[in-house]
C-alpha cells in the first residue's frame, strides 16, 4: 500500500517537477510507476494508494498521477485496471478517489 | 622598472574608469535609499508641514514639501472598489518611474534629514479588507524589491487601531521596517478579524498553501466552530491557482503597465464576529483575459464568447468579467479537452461542496463573482486591477 499523504507529502503539489515539489509527476514516476512494475512483474497483489491524510488535493496533481501513468504507455489500460487501486478509508477523502478513477479513465477513452 | 604595454595601459584606465562609475552608482543607490520615503512616521507634535517617519527602530520629525495623499476610508475591493483602485493606481504611477519625487541635498544628507515630497496619508482609513490589504502589501513589496529601498511608515500612532492592528497581523509593518519590539504593541486584539502573515513566493509552494489551510482550520476552530476544509478542498483550488499564477502569469513577451516582479501574494483572514473566512491569491501578471488566446481552448471559448458579443474578448476590457466566466464555463463544461486547462473548473468547486460563499476573480478591470445556486454576477472595474485576485469566502 502507498499512503500517499505518509509516504509521499500531505501537501500534494502541482502537475509537474520543474514547477515544485511533491508534484503530480514525481509521485507517478517516483512512487508509483516502480510499485506498479513490481506487481505486475507477479510480486504481490495489487498496488493500493490511500488518499486519506492530505491536505487535499489539486487537480491537476490527481490528474498528471493518474491519467498520465496511461499517457506515459508503460502499462496497458488492462494492466492498469487489474493492479492498481485507488482508495479512501475517511470519507471525507472519497471525493478525491472520484476524482482520480475518473481521470484514469477519461484518459483511457481518451487515448483508445 | 618592467615597462607597461601599451594595450595593458588602456586596460587599466578603462577598468578604473569603470570602476569609478561602478562606485558612483553604489553611492547614488545609497543616496536613495537614504532620502527616499513615501509613507508615515511616529509623531512627537510635528508641525503642520511636518510628519514623523519611523525607520530602522528610530522616529525623526521629516519636514513636508507637498501634500499628503488620503487613502480611502473604507479600503475595500467590495464596498468601494473605485477609490481603493483609484488610489493604487495613483501609487504604482507614483512610486514605479525612477523620479521617486523625493530628493536631498549633500548638507541634507549629512545634517541625516530628508525632505518629503508626498506621502499616502494611511490616518484616513477607518475600515480595510483582507483583499484590499494584500493588494497594498504586494505594491508596496513590488516597489522595494524593484526600487531597491526600503519604505517607511509616517504618523503610525495616528492610524486607526483596527486597521493598524489588522496591517501589522498582516505583515505589512515589518514590510516597512517597523521594528518587532514597536509591532508587538499593536498586536490584535481578541474578538477582531484575524489574518494571517502574507506570504509570497515565484514557484509553487505547496507547503505554504498547507500550512495558510492548516492555520485558518486553528482560527476557526478557535471560533467554537468546526469546518473541514478538507472536503471543500479549499488547498487543492490554492494550489491550482499558484500554478497557473507561475504558469501564464508572467509570460517573458507580455506586455506590462508597471515593471512585475513575477511573484504571487497570498493570505487569508477569519472573522469571528461575520463568522467568515477569506482566502485571497494574487498575482500583477498579464491577467485571465489576455492570456486566454494562449490556452488550447481558445477556439471553443472564441465562439462561445463572440456569440454573445461579436468581438473577441482581449480586444477590450469592458467585457473581461464575461470572459472570466466563459473561460470557467469552457473549463467546467467541455469534454474531450485534453488534460490541461481544468484549473479554473475547480476554483468553483471550493463554493459548491460547501453551504454559504463565494468565487470572487478580479482580472484586468472584469469582476465575476460566483454564489453556489445563483447566476454569477459580473462587473467592469473603473481601473485595471493590475493582474488577478482570486477570492475565496466560505461563511461558517
Amino acid at each position: 500500500m502507498i499512503r500517499l499523504a505518509q509516504e509521499f507529502s500531505r501537501y500534494p503539489g502541482g502537475r509537474f517537477r520543474a514547477m515544485g515539489p511533491f508534484s503530480g509527476e514525481a509521485f507517478r514516476d517516483d512512487l508509483l510507476v516502480p510499485a506498479l512494475s513490481r506487481a505486475i512483474g507477479g510480486s504481490g497483489g495489487p498496488v493500493v494508494v490511500l488518499l486519506d491524510g492530505a491536505a487535499g488535493y489539486p487537480a491537476s496533481f490527481l490528474e498528471e498521477a493518474f491519467g498520465g501513468l496511461i499517457r506515459a504507455g508503460q502499462f496497458s489500460p488492462a494492466e492498469i485496471r487489474d493492479h492498481l487501486k485507488v482508495v479512501s478509508h475517511d470519507a471525507r477523502y472519497a471525493v478525491y478517489r472520484q476524482l482520480a478513477e475518473k481521470y484514469l479513465q477519461d484518459e483511457i477513452e481518451r487515448i483508445h | 622598472m618592467k615597462r607597461i604595454r601599451r594595450d595593458r595601459k588602456l586596460w587599466l584606465c578603462r577598468h578604473q574608469r569603470l570602476e569609478g562609475e561602478r562606485k558612483n552608482r553604489a553611492r547614488d543607490r545609497l543616496r536613495e535609499r537614504r532620502t527616499a520615503a513615501v509613507i508615515e512616521a511616529l509623531p512627537t507634535n510635528p508641525s503642520p508641514n511636518e510628519v514623523e517617519v519611523y525607520r530602522r527602530g528610530r522616529s525623526r520629525v521629516v519636514p513636508v514639501r507637498g501634500e499628503a495623499q488620503p487613502m480611502p476610508e473604507i479600503f475595500c475591493l467590495d464596498r468601494n472598489p473605485d477609490e481603493t483602485l483609484a488610489y493604487l493606481t495613483a501609487l504604482r504611477e507614483r512610486s514605479l518611474p525612477a523620479d521617486l519625487g523625493l530628493r536631498a541635498t549633500r548638507r541634507q544628507l549629512r545634517a541625516g534629514t530628508t525632505i518629503l515630497r508626498s506621502y499616502s496619508d494611511f490616518s484616513t482609513i477607518k475600515t480595510i479588507s483582507a483583499s484590499a490589504a494584500l493588494l497594498l502589501a504586494a505594491e508596496y513589496d513590488r516597489i522595494q524589491q524593484i526600487k531597491n529601498l526600503k519604505m517607511s511608515a509616517v504618523n503610525l500612532k495616528r492610524w486607526n487601531p483596527a486597521v493598524r492592528s489588522l496591517l501589522n497581523e498582516l505583515g505589512f509593518l515589518e514590510l516597512v521596517g517597523i521594528e518587532k519590539g514597536t509591532r508587538a504593541r499593536y498586536a490584535m486584539s481578541a474578538g477582531g478579524v484575524r489574518i494571517a502573515h502574507f506570504r509570497r513566493g515565484h514557484t509553487l509552494d505547496p507547503i505554504s498553501s498547507g500550512e495558510l489551510t492548516d492555520l485558518l482550520a486553528t482560527m476557526i476552530e478557535d471560533c467554537g466552530v468546526v469546518q473541514d476544509l478538507i472536503e471543500r478542498n479549499l488547498y487543492g483550488a490554492l494550489v491550482e491557482a499558484m500554478e497557473n499564477a507561475i504558469r501564464w502569469a508572467y509570460p517573458v513577451d507580455g506586455h506590462y503597465a508597471f515593471e512585475p516582479i513575477g511573484a504571487w501574494w497570498m493570505t487569508g483572514a477569519v472573522d469571528a464576529g461575520q463568522r467568515r473566512m477569506n482566502v485571497v491569491l494574487y498575482d500583477q501578471g498579464v491577467s485571465i483575459p489576455a492570456r486566454l488566446p494562449e490556452w488550447d481552448q481558445y477556439p471553443t471559448f472564441r465562439r462561445l464568447f463572440r456569440r454573445a458579443f461579436k468581438h473577441d474578448a482581449v480586444a477590450t476590457g469592458e467585457d473581461d468579467a464575461f470572459a472570466i466566466r466563459t473561460a470557467i464555463k469552457v473549463a467546467k463544461t467541455s469534454t474531450g479537452m485534453s488534460h490541461h486547462g481544468k484549473g479554473l473548473a475547480v476554483f468553483k468547486d471550493v463554493i459548491d461542496r460547501g453551504l454559504h460563499g463565494h468565487l470572487r476573480i478580479l482580472s484586468r478591470r472584469g469582476d465575476y463573482l460566483y454564489e453556489r445556486g445563483k447566476r454569477p454576477t459580473m462587473k467592469t472595474l473603473s481601473q485595471d486591477i493590475g493582474g488577478t485576485l482570486i477570492e475565496w469566502e466560505v461563511l461558517f
